[in-house]
């Protein structure tokens, strides 16, 4: 449900704030506001991953929580250039090739 | 592995734009929980990396990418049919099942999930969002 005067989009219908019943676990009925292009584009995702705006938007959110600090990244990026610099010439697909069909 | 080691990798640029837009969280890239056996197996075995060196390495990797997917049985079924169907491995299959479920590229520069059309290689993504 859109209110395009506002860019409000309500989070699956449901008729009170609150928690709901009839679910597998208790979930709060949130409110929030998008842009109307952005709801948009979210709307088009959810169509295409068959899937309800609902359990897309719950599961950017949870990526979200779990994304990793962008410096805790790299320094784990920087450490693992370190290991393979010494590693000698290979293309990897190769080597995971073999190893696949070697199984 | 193309986002660490460089000598000698084929579409190398193309592997770090996209590790890059990973880092800051432009691309969110994912791993089944297959990784970590098939890299352990490439750094134990092909390139007799110490224990150490392994475990390390394969804890960077997760800090990275983060948890790793595990096959759901819709996701195993399909990678069966995936595997008669295109004479693939069942590891192959599995990774191409992950992406299918998951409605996501698979991105891969192995010829045979490439030739099967179950896969998008690192230039044509690149190309195709724009990272290059």
């Amino acid at each position: 449900m859109v209110d395009r005067r506002r860019g409000l989009a309500v989070l699956d219908p449901v008729s009170v704030s609150g928690h709901t019943d009839g679910y597998t676990q208790s979930m709060a009925k949130v409110m929030v506001s998008f842009a109307d292009d952005l709801l948009a584009e979210i709307d088009q995702e959810a169509r295409r991953r068959a899937v309800s705006r609902s359990a897309l938007l719950a599961q950017a959110v949870r990526r979200e929580l779990t994304r990793r600090d962008p410096a805790t990244l790299a320094a784990a990026i920087e450490r693992s250039e370190q290991r393979f610099a010494d590693a000698g010439p290979f293309d990897s697909t190769v080597l995971v090739r073999e190893a696949r069909d070697s199984r | 592995m193309k986002w660490f080691h460089a000598q000698d990798e084929p579409e190398l640029a193309e592997a770090r734009a996209i590790r890059d837009a990973h880092t800051v969280g432009d691309v969110d890239a994912r791993v089944l929980d297959l990784a970590i056996y098939e890299i352990g197996n490439v750094l134990a075995r092909s390139l007799g990396w110490s224990p150490e060196a392994v475990a390390e390495q394969l804890d960077d990797l997760l800090t990275i990418v983060g948890r790793p997917l595990t096959l759901t049985p819709e996701w195993r079924s399909d990678a069966a049919v995936l595997c008669a169907r295109h004479r693939l491995t069942f590891y192959d299959a599995a990774w191409a099942a992950a992406a299918r479920g998951l409605a996501i590229p698979l991105l891969s520069t192995d010829q045979q999930l490439l030739a099967a059309n179950l896969a998008e290689s690192p230039t044509a993504f690149v190309r195709r969002v724009g990272l290059i």
